[in-house]
């Protein structure tokens, strides 16, 4: 038998093989439900004879030296097996299917054979089964098979009909002449076309937003027919002038593109759309007789313009689709083409006729997986010539995980299709992301939120009533002392009245620098009585932030102790000292009427974003009041509840501890100043007091579930959670304890009342992150792409946020306030307005929403979105890593790569850290470079200075590029790669730095070295450790690792 | 010109030629050019008779056997 090498195209089907050796990604399989009587000896004769003629049926493919090639067998024995599920007449289908499932996703041994089939008996009939790898056919060759089988069955049964003598052409000749492609003129051409066209086509489509990190074969189908009318109307159109041409496949090809294109353009909001097509590639009336693989793939695209419609775009696809077939070539697809798409379109032909005038049902079968670099593949066809189009679309599993995205987009395909034919002048601006239905339910189902509440006034107003209701029992307790809700109403009038009396008015800002205690539960209620709002300003806080607050927000006065004005008297001109003026304030009535109305501002403060100035948040009473009314609504208390105060009054979540029990008679107790940093002290108080409801960071939640004696603090009934993202396995590791506590996730910025959604943890709930949730009464929730339309659901979009619970805005702020706050696109009356948040998030089915992170802390990378406080994580976690920052570094726009700057207990090497990560990281996640700085510079504020570090490493990298050294092996390990590298790239003097892909590595090429390792070590390595590896020293630095733990387990 | 074209078409597209093919032959219904032969023919015609055919004109009607081309390059393109 001669060797024959692999056409390019069977390489390729061959290198995708290797890299998924376990995946059954590239079986084809057919059925043919033969509805009727069939000779089965003369079938299984019919088969036997075909595969003489075939010589893709004789192929099998073998590998030596690491190289692959066939060979074509002289002979062909097979004994088509025939399996009977005609006895059971009433699940015989689901037999069958049970059958077929683990029959399609066999993995072949292409040593041995490429295909496999057999007849099923069915009731009333036959199937007939037939599995090729595609490395020796396509969909063009299982229409020649089938047909020549049919021909030979028919010439057997009856010598009449049928045709014994034109037997199927060899393939020998094409693939031998592949093998050699004559080097001409247009061939160089055309391989300039395509390495063209791949270096300008576009990042790889982001689709829901959602960061993929390594995809991996798995597939999933969804199989529609387009129905009769609708398959009728494409013809139609194939006719009509303008879109009519000289093959009525390839018009139809190009109504498939022009939608493929739009939906890709829709989703992804890129203007540069890619699409991979098939190219048939049978030239000669020979090859199109031939069964085996001849199609090859290759990249269209388009750019779309502001005014695009349907027909404009139709004409950009049909010249591109004809630069697709001017500069296809038999032999020119190679990898990198095949990997510059994510898309792929195909429009098959192929119609199989009923067997011997038998009618016949063909379907044909995914074996659950794909190409792992193709993220779906639509593909069209009406194989029994039904005029009845089915569409076989498959996803990859990792792209799209949600059966709720696949059938949406599935949905956008199909109407898309129909608006196109309906208005082919339509532009694509016209179309919607989203029909009525969805649309609807996104913007109003989900957040069906009104809800009237009965209470008048102000929260102030209700406090008041309380201590009209309550007056004896205690409202706050602070460590031995307790005073009841008289006393603090009236000492909250007194304040009150002197605030008046010293000048404040309705409407000013008072600033509170005051810590934890009595006092500054009376200032709160005293400011807000007066109708002022309160800034709270943190004692411990640095002098120059004070000074910026203080001055920004032009306060009226302060209100403060003496100590703790020491080092601010400079700029603090007016203010109130509790201790020294007590007696001043202590004359004053207690009574007040409070004049506050629900539009007067109820607190200030201030946040500090993550780029400029910290700005002054205000939020309203009406704001204020929504968000603590429906806490009390959704989550009772009363005179049995005891609240903690332990949050930072300058944190928002404070505002909540403070008020929502002095409007139920419910008991605050306050945690000493700095207290909230100490478990043991606050699980002590909780165990003492019976503390009923308390709030925690995730962060301090997790200290908390390590140190305390859990059980202690069996009197909580709700926790809450917010400021963090509540990672699932500290909620589990919570319910698991505190067995009759609550714990609720809770999210919002401080620009919207404290919080705006919220999620009662379930351990059963079976989601993979805590959800942030519902909204909250009154309150709406918009996910919105860049031209805030809505993305649908799943999809991750800008988190923007509407409804009474929004700040009023940005203190002397206007500019940034009209920048944060916009016009609510969806209140037609144009008098609201939504907030955007800087969060990501996407909806899931049931309208919970998910959160996805920071979008300013999100950085995109030859189009993978990455966040980089994820790689800070992995890094921290490496031992001796102290502190770290991951910064994109931007050269040009085209020159950027991830540097991380590290802070490190003692030297660690950088090719170490990278071998560490690429066990937690994909690829491109993985830093490039590694700068070890002995500390983080701050700016003035106390953030890590960004600027400083990317001009430290530019100077640095500028300096080292000028001298890249040649490392030669240093041990014996780098020696052996060193000698296996220089044998297969084919030239000396590698440097065990050098990178594989630099170097011109590719697929074959590491399958090559895995081989070599393989024969010599007796070590099989994955082919993909080639390419993570990427350098001599760290494939060394893998293969050493990978023996120890070898030798270990040979030891045990 | 109809020799020329009904040449190119034998032994280039077809690669075979001892294959009778007459100006009145159907080359597109009956399947014989399909749309890689197309564009190869295209690209054919534009350089031999130096013209150059946009894609709204490769309509069946101009390509349907040699006849029909050859009108149709008098046509759209008179010397």
């Amino acid at each position: 038998m001669l060797p024959i090498s692999l056409t390019s195209s069977q390489q390729l089907i061959w290198l995708g093989q290797q890299l998924s050796p376990d995946s059954p990604l590239y079986n084809m399989v057919f059925t043919f439900k033969i509805k009727g009587n069939i000779n089965e000896d003369l079938f299984k004769k019919a088969f036997q004879l075909l595969g003489e003629e075939s010589d893709a049926l004789r192929t099998t493919i073998h590998v030596e030296d690491a190289l692959p090639f066939q060979q074509i067998a002289e002979c062909f024995n097979y004994d088509l097996p025939i399996f009977d599920f005609s006895k059971n007449h009433d699940n015989w289908e689901e037999e069958v299917d049970l059958w077929l499932n683990s029959k399609k996703i066999e993995v072949f041994q292409l040593d041995k054979v490429t295909f496999d089939s057999a007849l099923l008996r069915i009731p009333n009939g036959y199937i007939w089964y037939f599995n090729e790898h595609h490395i020796t056919s396509d969909g063009w060759s299982f229409g020649v098979l089938y047909h020549r089988l049919m021909e030979l069955y028919v010439y057997h049964l009856d010598h009449d009909r049928g045709d014994a003598i034109n037997s199927l052409p060899t393939l020998k000749k094409y693939l031998l002449g592949q093998a050699n492609t004559n080097d001409n003129d247009g061939l160089q051409l055309n391989k300039t076309y395509w390495k063209e066209k791949v270096s300008n086509l576009p990042d790889p489509i982001n689709w829901t937003n959602q960061i993929v990190k390594n995809t991996g074969t798995k597939a999933e189908r969804i199989q529609i027919n387009l129905g009769l009318e609708r398959t009728q109307k494409v013809k139609e159109l194939v006719n009509r002038d303008g879109f009519r041409s000289l093959m009525k496949p390839v018009t139809l090809m190009n109504i498939f593109s022009t939608v493929t294109y739009t939906l890709i353009h829709l989703i992804s909001e890129s203007n540069e759309v890619a699409l991979g097509l098939p190219f048939h590639n049978r030239r000669t009336r020979e090859e199109k007789a031939s069964a085996g693989l001849f199609m090859e793939m290759f990249p269209t695209s388009v750019d779309i313009s502001p005014e695009e419609t349907f027909y404009t775009l139709f004409q950009k696809t049909r010249d591109e689709t004809f630069n697709l077939l001017k500069h296809a070539q038999a032999g020119l697809s190679t990898a990198e083409i095949v990997k510059s798409f994510q898309v792929v379109l195909n429009f098959i032909p192929v119609v199989f006729k009923d067997f011997d005038q038998i009618p016949t049902d063909v379907n044909w079968l995914l074996p659950n997986h794909i190409d792992a670099q193709h993220h779906m593949k639509i593909q069209i066809a009406d194989f029994t010539a039904s005029e009845n189009y089915t569409l076989y679309c498959d996803f990859n599993n990792d792209i799209f995980p949600d059966e709720d995205t696949r059938k949406y987009i599935i949905n956008l395909f199909i109407s898309l299709l129909d608006q196109l034919i309906e208005n082919p002048s339509l532009s694509l601006k016209e179309c919607e992301l989203l029909d009525e239905h969805a649309s609807d339910k996104i913007l109003k189902e989900f957040n069906n939120t009104d809800k009237e509440y009965e209470e008048e006034g102000t929260l102030i107003n209700l406090f008041e009533k309380q201590a009209q209701i309550s007056p004896d029992i205690p409202a706050l307790k602070y460590e031995n002392e307790v005073i009841s809700y008289a006393e603090l109403n009236e000492r909250s009038n007194q304040l009150a009245n002197y605030l008046e009396y010293r000048g404040v008015k309705n409407g000013d800002v008072v600033g509170l620098m005051l810590n934890r205690s009595f006092e500054m539960v009376i200032g709160i209620m005293a400011i807000q009585k007066v109708g002022a709002a309160y800034l709270p300003l943190e004692p411990t806080y640095p002098e120059n932030r004070i000074n910026y607050m203080v001055r920004h927000s032009q306060v009226k006065l302060i209100v403060t102790r003496k100590t703790h004005l020491s080092g601010f008297r400079d700029f603090i001109e007016d203010y109130v000292c509790l201790k020294d003026e007590r007696e001043d304030i202590s004359k004053q009535k207690n009574t007040y009427t409070s004049d506050t109305k629900l539009t007067n501002t109820a607190y200030v403060i201030y946040t500090s974003g993550s780029t400029g100035k910290p700005k002054g948040v205000m939020i309203g009473h009406q704001a204020i009041k929504n968000r603590i009314l429906w806490m009390q609504d959704t989550f009772p208390i009363d005179k049995k509840d005891k609240v903690l105060q332990k949050t930072p009054f300058s944190f928002d979540v404070s505002v909540w501890e403070f008020i929502w029990p002095l409007i139920t008679g419910a008991q605050l107790v306050i945690a000493r100043p700095e207290g909230h940093k100490d478990n043991l002290y606050l699980q002590e108080l909780i165990f003492t007091e019976g503390i009923t409801i308390t709030h925690f960071v995730p962060s301090m939640l997790s200290l908390f579930l390590r140190h305390a004696n859990l059980d202690k603090c069996n009197s909580l009934k709700h926790v809450f959670s917010s400021g963090e993202a509540l990672p699932k396995a500290m909620a589990q590791n919570f319910l698991n304890h505190l067995k009759t506590t609550k714990l609720h996730n809770l999210y919002g910025p401080t620009e919207a009342a404290v919080d705006v959604t919220h999620w009662t943890c379930d351990l059963s709930d079976g989601y993979d992150q805590v959800p942030i949730g519902k909204p909250v009464s009154n309150t709406q929730v918009y996910l919105l792409n860049k031209s805030l339309n809505p993305v649908p659901l799943g999809f991750v979009g800008d988190l923007y946020l509407g409804g009474v619970q929004l700040a009023k805005g940005y203190l002397n702020n206007e500019e940034l306030t009209n920048e944060r706050f916009i016009k609510n696109p969806f209140d037609k009356s144009g008098k609201t307005k939504i907030y955007r948040t800087g969060d990501l998030a996407s909806f899931n089915k049931d309208g919970v929403l998910n959160y996805h992170g920071r979008s300013d802390f999100q950085v995109k990378l030859r189009g993978f979105r990455i966040e980089l406080g994820e790689i800070e994580n992995v890094l921290l976690k490496l031992p001796l890593v102290l502190k770290v920052k991951v910064i994109l570094v931007e050269n040009k726009p085209i020159d950027k790569k991830l540097v991380a700057f590290l802070v490190v207990a003692e030297f660690i090497d950088a090719a170490e850290i990278k071998l560490k990560l690429s066990k937690l990281l994909p690829e491109y996640m993985i830093p490039s470079s590694f700068v070890p700085v002995s500390e983080m510079p701050l700016t003035p504020n106390g953030k890590i200075d960004m600027k400083l570090l990317i001009s430290q490493y530019e100077d640095n990298s500028n300096s080292r590029n000028e001298e890249k050294l040649f490392v030669a092996p240093r041990n014996e390990m780098e020696e052996f790669i060193a000698e296996i590298w220089v044998d297969v790239f084919g030239f000396e003097n590698i440097s065990v730095d050098d990178g594989f892909l630099e170097l011109g590595g590719h697929s074959l090429i590491a399958i090559r070295i895995a081989a070599r390792i393989r024969e010599q070590l007796e070590i099989d390595i994955p082919i993909n450790a080639v390419f993570e590896t990427q350098t001599i020293s760290l494939l060394a630095n893998y293969l050493e690792v990978k023996i120890e733990k070898m030798l270990l387990e040979d030891d045990l | 010109m109809k020799n020329e074209i009904l040449t190119y078409i034998k032994e280039t597209i077809l690669s075979d030629s001892s294959l009778e093919l007459t100006p009145e032959d159907d080359l597109l219904n009956s399947g014989l050019i399909d749309s890689i032969g197309i564009v190869k023919l295209v690209a054919f015609l534009e350089k031999e008779f130096n013209v150059s055919i946009p894609p709204e004109e490769m309509l069946i009607e101009n390509f349907v056997d040699v006849n029909a081309i050859v009108e149709f390059l008098k046509l759209s393109f008179p010397a």
